[in-house]
């Protein structure tokens, strides 16, 4: 009787990571650059104005994102995830982000 | 004005490229430490054309980096499995609520 009701053979529910966790792995992720100031960094930094990154830079950091949360991004969100709360929001409101 | 919608184009182009080039050599190197190697040798090679300012020189960079690119991409990308070129896209899509099943 636990199949009662259940939709077991169905997509489970995604619920993504809750905001913390989510600003504690970014912050994590962005640290890991090499070309970071992990002094500079706080929960508001820009990538580009606040630390100085390039935009190939912003690139690596946002592959570093889709590693560590197993999400896809494409191309036009990408473009967006230009700060720190921008990917906090981003991966907090993702459904898959594991 | 259009020189720096142009520029901003051409930005996101090299950007685009950029990140394609990094997750195809991710699939041909697939351990990480010969993969951090690869991606800064190929990060070495954009930063090669960094300061270039004449909008037609980086037009030709784009479109000969584009072209190999093509050249050496990996034929079968990984992708997230959910993702729309991942195995399990649509694979088993959630039921509507108003079915329950009974057994």
């Amino acid at each position: 009787w636990g199949l009662l009701g259940r939709r077991w053979m169905s997509a489970p529910a995604q619920d993504g990571i809750s905001e913390k966790e989510a600003l504690d792995r970014v912050m994590m992720i962005v640290k890991a650059h090499p070309k970071v100031n992990p002094a500079k960094l706080t929960q508001s930094s820009h990538f580009m104005n606040d630390l100085g990154l390039d935009s190939l830079d912003v690139v690596e950091i946002v592959m570093g994102f889709e590693e560590e949360f197993v999400l896809y991004i494409p191309d036009e969100v990408a473009d967006k995830l230009v700060s720190v709360p921008a990917a906090v929001d981003f991966v907090a409101k993702h459904p898959k982000a594991k | 004005a259009s020189l720096a919608a142009r520029r901003d184009a051409q930005r996101r182009r090299v950007c685009r490229l950029y990140r394609k080039a990094l997750h195809h050599t991710l699939d041909w190197v697939i351990f990480r430490e010969p993969f951090y190697k690869e991606a800064s040798k190929l990060r070495a090679r954009f930063d090669v054309n960094k300061d270039v300012v004449d909008v037609d020189a980086i037009e030709r960079l784009i479109v000969k980096g584009e072209a190999e690119f093509k050249k050496f991409q990996h034929p079968e990308p990984y992708a997230v499995p959910w993702s729309p070129e991942g195995v399990t896209y649509a694979r088993n899509p959630p039921l509507p609520a108003e079915v329950c099943i009974f057994y």
